[in-house]
């Protein structure tokens, strides 16, 4: 299940899933409309809860959660590589150098065939609204 | 003592037959549902519907309606049988045995007559 | 004082069975830090999500890693399945858990012979992949290839097995656990072995649970979590079922841990054949997936467990789909383990966490 927060709030609830021993899964970054969406996953007794972060751009920056979870540098120095997302102080910082990729930011490109995809949904939705 | 740790086992594989087989002498004739090259039962059930080179998923099978022939890159195919499954007259079967050697990568052409 | 060098290890080495780069930092022989560093075989699999149909996505999952392959496919389905509300029949369910268990036991075997070779001991790893070829024969029969199935697609499954071939199953597999029997005992009760691996990089519960530590690698710490207790899909109709836990820590319970859970799946697999119901395999699956509808789900891979997310975006195309894998999880354990061992131990600490580094890097 899926529970959206504020960026301002993210590491006060990391702390208190922390404190209650609540288990760190994942962190995934997914390619928005105005920005990533960071997605950071916990379990405890058998119940998993993803906490959502909509639209974090470039200019914004996410402190870490590596001085609670050690297990996360790895996510985040991919999602810096991937989706270009600022983190801050990390555990163990690669600097942009963990996937060595050849064009920055990869993740974030929208390729021909999705934008002629989001075309056509949009005037489908036009027609049936007019017509 | 140290040295009858796997003993059993290896006095067994003494007079069991043995594991292998002498290729290329012997060869294992494949199973039913192997895994091998995609071909037309006949060349009269297609009917030059297009669904199968929509669905490959690596592009492998093209189809010419005018010119009735149906081509496949077998270099590209994987094996994956989502053309076999989806063909609506059931004109397609995976061979498993080997097939011939090739020294270049051309396509396979197959001209249709369905009448 | 001692002068401290740092000693770079892999890609290519010789012992180190993954493309995995580590600089260590060493003392006199004493290994202080390891530094990881990942990245070689970075495919961006997951990029493709944007050409290929959600139907054609998964013979791209399914070639993520060539020894949990049908791990992938398996989660990628059951996810589709979640996002589109599809109800599988009962018999598919239970023949996708016969073909998973196989796999895990495939997997346990071939990490068996490769600890048998790092130690010298390379009669022990014939004889295992010896009898890991035949679990390789079971899968040719019925899938047709040997590594990459093709046969779990969103729906259920695409090809059938009788009576005759469930019989077989049974039968090959009573034969392969008299001899692996055998095998497990002559290498945990040998001396040589004992001594290089009790009490090497031993890794406490609270070190575990800090960081997060999951599948075997977790279980021999203490930590009591095994994704299949959670009950999903066939695992709901098995009458008991106890994950193998160790409390020691160090590389032996991690052996011990993994031959253990050999037996467990060849338990499991016979009690499913007893009990298979007959029916259906496969409903077909066409629809277009839901705009902005967001899913998650997880399995129990024989490496540990892995997450599954896939986004819906209103046509047959989804819009992101990721899977994070056991062994990006484990790093951070692998790290701390390393720290304070002798450099002669380093190739077969990393043996017994069992990485798959082309998963970790899809």
């Amino acid at each position: 299940m899926f529970k959206t927060i504020t960026l301002s709030k993210l590491h006060d609830e990391v702390d208190k899933r922390h404190e209650s021993g609540w288990r760190f899964v994942q962190l995934l970054g997914v390619n928005g409309k105005r920005g990533v969406d960071l997605v950071y996953s916990f379990m405890k007794d058998g119940k998993l809860e993803n906490l959502k972060v909509k639209s974090v751009t470039s200019k914004q920056t996410v402190p870490s959660i590596t001085d609670k979870y050690l297990a996360a540098f790895v996510f985040e120095n991919e999602t810096h590589d991937l989706f270009g997302v600022n983190i801050k102080d990390i555990a163990i910082d690669f600097k942009g150098k963990f996937y060595n990729v050849a064009q920055d930011e990869p993740m974030t490109i929208i390729s021909p065939e999705v934008k002629a995809r989001e075309e056509r949904l949009k005037k489908v939705k036009e027609a049936k609204k007019n017509g | 003592m140290a040295i009858f740790k796997l003993g059993t086992m290896t006095l067994k594989s003494v007079f069991k037959k043995p594991e292998t087989l002498k290729y290329p002498y012997e060869t294992k004739e494949p199973y039913e549902k192997q895994k091998g090259f995609v071909k037309q039962i006949d060349d009269t059930k297609c009917n030059l519907c297009g669904i199968c080179s929509k669905k490959c998923p690596c592009g492998a099978i093209n189809v010419d309606r005018d010119a009735k022939v149906w081509e496949i890159n077998h270099f590209k195919c994987i094996q994956c049988q989502y053309c076999i499954m989806s063909c609506p007259k059931k004109s397609l079967e995976m061979d498993g045995h080997k097939p011939e050697i090739s020294t270049e990568k051309k396509i396979e052409k197959i001209e249709i007559n369905n009448g | 004082m001692a002068k401290s060098s740092v000693i770079p290890f892999g890609p290519q080495h010789p012992v180190l069975p993954e493309p995995l780069h580590l600089d260590l930092v060493v003392e006199d022989e004493k290994v202080i830090k390891a530094i990881p560093q990942i990245g070689f075989v970075h495919r961006g699999l997951e990029k493709l999500v944007d050409i290929k149909d959600y139907n054609q996505f998964v013979y791209v999952v399914e070639r993520v890693c060539g020894i949990c392959a049908f791990g992938h496919s398996m989660g990628y389905s059951e996810t589709i399945e979640k996002l589109l509300d599809v109800e599988v029949p009962k018999r598919a369910e239970y023949l996708r858990v016969i073909w998973h268990e196989l796999s895990r036991i495939h997997s346990h075997i071939l990490w068996l012979g490769l600890v048998a070779d790092a130690f010298g001991y390379e009669s022990l790893f014939m004889h295992c992949w010896r009898l890991r070829e035949r679990i390789l024969d079971i899968f040719e029969r019925t899938c047709g290839g040997r590594v990459i199935f093709s046969v779990c697609v969103p729906g259920g499954i695409t090809r059938d097995m009788d009576k005759n071939t469930l019989s077989d199953i049974d039968a090959v597999l009573d034969g392969i656990k008299g001899e692996y029997t055998q095998l497990c005992k002559t290498f945990l009760n040998d001396t040589s072995v004992k001594s290089r691996t009790i009490g090497v990089a031993t890794i406490t519960k609270s070190q575990a649970e800090a960081m997060s530590m999951v599948g075997p690698f977790g279980r021999a710490s203490g930590l009591d979590y095994d994704v299949r207790s959670l009950k999903f899909g066939a695992y709901a109709d098995l009458t008991d079922f106890a994950p193998v836990i160790d409390d020691q820590g160090d590389c032996y319970a991690r052996m011990k841990v993994r031959c253990a859970e050999v037996f467990q799946s060849i338990d499991i697999i016979k009690e499913l054949i007893s009990k298979i119901p007959d029916g259906d395999i496969n409903v077909p699956v066409k629809s277009n997936t839901k705009r902005d509808k967001e899913v998650s789900h997880v399995i129990e891979q024989p490496r540990g467990e892995c997450y599954y997310y896939t986004r819906g975006s209103g046509t047959k195309f989804l819009s992101r789909f990721r899977l994070r894998t056991p062994t990006s999880q484990n790093l951070a354990g692998m790290i701390t383990s390393l720290e304070g061992c002798d450099l002669a131990d380093v190739n077969m600490i990393i043996l017994t966490i069992d990485p798959c580094i082309s998963c970790t890097e899809r």
